[in-house]
């Protein structure tokens, strides 16, 4: 198909509308709202063979998603911020029911101050909530990953709902040029949701689900739900080499920018890894050693893979657009894990950038890098955004 | 712009309800109908219609990466002839931007008004100005601004075409498209360069 030039909402609805979502139930939330009103306006036109659920919260949206999932239809939601907080019980319900139904996230920050810009406070705060979550850097990214989202949630092996993760109105209401696939392409890509066995709710044969699980076998289920989740990562990256034979586009757990022995690495999520690569660039022009690396699956957390592509690094900027308030940003711990067992362990620090919306520029990438020259310091999260005394240096963990 | 430089940044103002935001994703779809990448990216706050509404569109023959919204504009387009003398516009403006204004006051005053708020302060930019809402006004009955300021951006840069802004006008306008392209040839007609030196 021809590029288009189209919004991250409205990439989104068409990569929902060519996966032939079957039931649809939202809220509206800015800025996710455009990407309900896109699908409900294709079911209208007759372009989808939806059923759009009309409900009274994002608890009740996740909720008939969930009624909707366990008969076996391919089912999707939208939210983000204090809705998708509203939804986070339910969430937890259907992973542990592992129902593969798929979540687009404007990624916006959570209330108060009131503000409606992006950061990735909203997705992260769940990310135990046992969905896969994937992250996007471009408008490109968002219609591929809806795609591999359902692909990987309704694998067998799987069964788990997934969240695409994109930045709101950085991504959600900018537009930006997208190839999208033909829609046999998507079709043989993604096969029927009937095309594969899960237990259903089915008149014909009655089940009993979501009983009470009592302390002898509880562990024993949790297992089971952790190791799909894990082992969801060998299915994204078979889908990853699939959607690649189709499309030319190469994605992976995670992403190296170039130079695998650059010195310095930058290490995140989301769009603001786009703005670092270009800083990078620039940099390496200069004769400078650093290269960035995307982490484009956080759940599960790919932990070697992690660990390989920042092995040969001296010193490793994790930016988190986020605060794990009281600790540190939510990415950074894992990152942390990942190379505690390293043969070369490099030294590694957190940067909390871009909350609710502040523009991470090239400024703020340079920014991190001056204040990393010193290493840790008694202090491994810095605030290079944050004004006070010592400016980007947060008060210490003195004690 | 120098042409070594490849990255166009255009930032797009005017009024909530005028368009704005449509403007740019139309201006990144025609730069893409031509050969371009493009990436619109609309500024939003706390809506209302009347108050400063503004979109950054960037144009490069390569891939974009940046993701923020704050620009070094090349090109600045004002929808509305009045929201420059309320709203500071300028910010990161670069020294030899171009400066498209839509007005009916006479070129000394628009010359001085403009003096006033410091936008000749820099002798490198190029300043532009045509009565687009009475192009609006003639030909689609109501002062929207948006499909005429794009044809004065054809005009005047050649960043995109008149050919690709019909393409994009066929698109998602359908049978208005015709009298909407009609406002852009007309605006990329009347186009008179301000004379910087007084």
């Amino acid at each position: 198909m021809t590029r288009q030039f189209w919004n991250g909402n409205m990439a989104a609805a068409q990569a929902v509308r060519q996966s032939r979502v079957e039931v649809i139930a939202a809220y509206p939330i800015t800025p996710q709202t455009h990407t309900v009103e896109y699908l409900a306006q294709f079911v209208a036109d007759g372009e989808l063979d939806a059923r759009m659920v009309k409900v009274e919260s994002e608890h009740s949206a996740l909720s008939a998603c969930c009624g909707a999932s366990i008969v076996g239809s391919r089912t999707f939601t939208a939210s983000c911020s204090q809705g998708l907080q509203l939804m986070s019980e339910v969430m937890y319900f259907a992973s542990g029911m592992r129902f593969p139904i798929v979540m687009a996230v404007a990624n916006r920050t959570l209330s108060v101050p009131v503000n409606i810009w992006a950061d990735h406070q909203d997705t992260l705060v769940n990310r135990d909530a046992g969905w896969i979550q994937i992250y996007t850097r471009s408008v490109q990214e968002i219609y591929d990953m809806m795609l591999v989202a359902f692909a990987s949630a309704e694998d067998p092996r799987v069964n788990l709902p997934a969240i695409v993760a994109y930045d709101g109105f950085i991504l959600s209401h900018a537009s930006e040029p997208v190839t999208p696939l033909e829609q046999s392409v998507v079709d043989d890509f993604l096969p029927s949701p009937r095309a594969t066995e899960r237990p259903l709710m089915d008149p014909a044969k009655p089940q009993q689900f979501g009983e009470v699980l009592f302390p002898e076998w509880y562990p024993d289920f949790e297992y089971k739900k952790h190791s799909a989740l894990v082992g969801a990562a060998d299915v994204l990256t078979e889908r990853f080499a699939a959607l690649a034979e189709l499309s030319g586009r190469r994605y992976d757990l995670v992403e190296r920018d170039s130079d695998p022995g650059a010195k310095t690495v930058i290490f995140g999520i989301g769009s603001m890894m786009q703005t670092a690569r270009h800083t990078a660039a620039k940099l390496r022009e200069q004769g400078e050693s650093v290269a960035v690396v995307n982490l484009r699956v956080f759940r599960p957390f790919p932990e070697q893979a992690v660990a390989k592509a920042l092995q040969h690094a001296e010193t490793v900027l994790v930016l988190d657009r986020d605060i794990g308030y009281g600790s540190a940003g939510m990415v950074y711990p894992d990152v942390v894990r990942a190379l505690y067992h390293a043969e070369h362990r490099p030294t590694v620090l957190n940067f909390i950038v871009g909350l609710g919306g502040k523009d991470i520029t090239e400024q703020t990438i340079l920014r991190s890098l001056e204040l990393a020259k010193d290493g840790y310091r008694g202090q491994s999260v810095f605030w290079p955004d944050a004004r006070g005394p010592q400016e980007g240096i947060a008060p210490s963990a003195q004690r | 712009m120098s042409n070594a430089k490849l990255l166009t940044e255009v930032r797009l103002v005017g009024r909530g309800g005028q368009g704005v935001v449509t403007a740019g994703e139309l201006l990144g779809a025609a730069a893409l109908a031509g050969g371009a990448n493009a990436q619109a990216i609309p500024t939003f706050g706390p809506e209302r219609r009347g108050a400063l509404s503004s979109c950054v569109v960037r144009v490069s023959p390569e891939e974009i990466l940046l993701k923020h919204s704050v620009a070094r504009p090349d090109i600045l387009l004002c929808l509305d002839p009045t929201i420059w003398q309320v709203n500071d516009v300028r910010q990161g403006l670069a020294d030899d931007a171009t400066l498209i204004f839509n007005s009916n006051q006479s070129q000394e005053s628009l010359r001085s008004a403009l003096d006033e708020r410091g936008f000749f302060a820099s002798n490198g930019a190029t300043v532009f100005v045509l009565d687009a809402t009475a192009i609006a006004l003639e030909q689609l009955g109501k002062p929207i601004t948006n499909t005429a300021m794009l044809g004065a951006i054809a005009g005047a840069t050649g960043l995109i075409s008149l050919d690709a802004l019909g393409a994009c006008y066929r698109e998602r306008f359908g049978p208005r498209a015709e009298v909407n392209l009609a406002c852009a040839r007309a605006a990329a007609e009347r186009l008179t360069r301000l004379p910087s030196a007084a």
